[in-house]
């Protein structure tokens, strides 16, 4: 009979609890490198909604099905799996989308934008998105849009949503 | 069924080994060779504390030669337009000594050499984190560099900033 503390490390039959061990660390690297990363917000672009320095849960499967909506937070892909852009989705393929005086329109009319807390003042003339391109920006409108990461993005850089 | 001697075994594993040695060598060796040049600019571009006039001239001199003579670059608002080497020497000794510390970070290479492979084009994600006055300021860039292969190694022809997020015109 094995002693407690074996049995306790290793189980009644090491051989099964290697290949226990061998499965999850499978599952887990899987799950961390093709259905969910965590990432640390690193700038202040996404304030007040999403604090600087927090950490968040990116569902890298949540836009393979389904394409972004309006307000929905979406992680940007420059170039690999390391760094990642952080913005909301404002205008959608076909729309027409600019700025007066803070004021977000889409197709001319004014839209609602629920989870600002200053709508600054920023101007853009009308732009607009040609098909699989989307319009994003960051929640802190305080920053002045030339300050600001603020722009068109193609549907392929778009590399999932927020999970948490 | 085939059998095979010990001895054989041996031998064939010795050379699917340097098969793989070799390929590994031959195979990704610009590839190795551009990412190496890459890391060792960015350590010399890197600064971790003052500096003797001596050592900052010298490391000037060893920034300008990883580039071409002729290189194009777009890095606004830092440095644009096409520079000679001996210029860059003199652009990489005075943005140094602005700052008092430097640090840069590369991330997510992806590094597409042409068929000829005379060229190649490397995209990464870059982080720069200076200290001017005492105060900590920092940035973060896509940065597409174009290399040539020339006769003194993988050299960059030109430097640009690209974003995924594209700014519409006049903004």
């Amino acid at each position: 009979m094995n002693p407690a503390w074996k049995r306790i490390i290793a189980g009644s039959s090491i051989r099964t609890t290697l290949l226990r061990a061998a499965l999850l660390a499978v599952i887990t690297w899987l799950l961390f490198t093709q259905v969910l990363t965590v990432c640390r917000l690193d700038g202040a672009s996404m304030e007040p909604t999403m604090k600087n320095r927090s950490v968040r849960i990116v569902n890298l499967l949540k836009y393979k099905k389904n394409d972004p909506a309006r307000g929905d937070v979406v992680v940007i892909s420059p170039a690999g799996r390391r760094v990642y852009y952080l913005k909301r989705i404002l205008g959608l393929p076909g729309e027409t989308v600019g700025f007066n005086a803070g004021q977000f329109t889409v197709n001319g009319q004014p839209q609602e934008e629920p989870y600002l807390t200053d709508r600054g003042d920023w101007n853009m003339e009308p732009a607009v998105l040609e098909a699989d391109k989307y319009f994003v920006a960051g929640d802190n409108r305080a920053v002045p849009i030339e300050r600001h990461l603020i722009g068109i993005v193609s549907r392929e850089k778009i590399a999932g949503g927020l999970l948490w | 069924m085939v059998m095979v001697s010990p001895r054989n075994l041996i031998v064939i594993i010795l050379a699917v080994a340097l098969t793989a040695v070799l390929a590994f060598y031959f195979i990704g060796r610009d590839e190795r060779q551009i990412l190496r040049r890459q890391r060792d600019l960015v350590e010399r571009l890197s600064k971790s504390g003052p500096e003797k006039e001596i050592g900052a001239l010298t490391r000037a001199q060893e920034i300008s030669s990883f580039f071409n003579d002729e290189v194009v670059l777009d890095l606004k608002p830092y440095l644009s337009g096409a520079h000679g080497r001996r210029d860059l020497a003199g652009l990489a000794y005075h943005f140094r000594g602005m700052v008092e510390e430097l640090s840069i970070e590369m991330a997510d290479h992806k590094l597409t050499i042409a068929p000829d492979r005379r060229t190649a084009v490397l995209v990464a994600v870059a982080r720069a984190k200076a200290k001017y006055s005492g105060e900590w300021d920092q940035d973060l860039r896509e940065v597409e560099m174009r290399w040539a292969k020339t006769e003194k190694g993988w050299l960059i022809s030109s430097a640009s900033f690209t974003s995924a997020i594209k700014r519409p015109e006049g903004l």
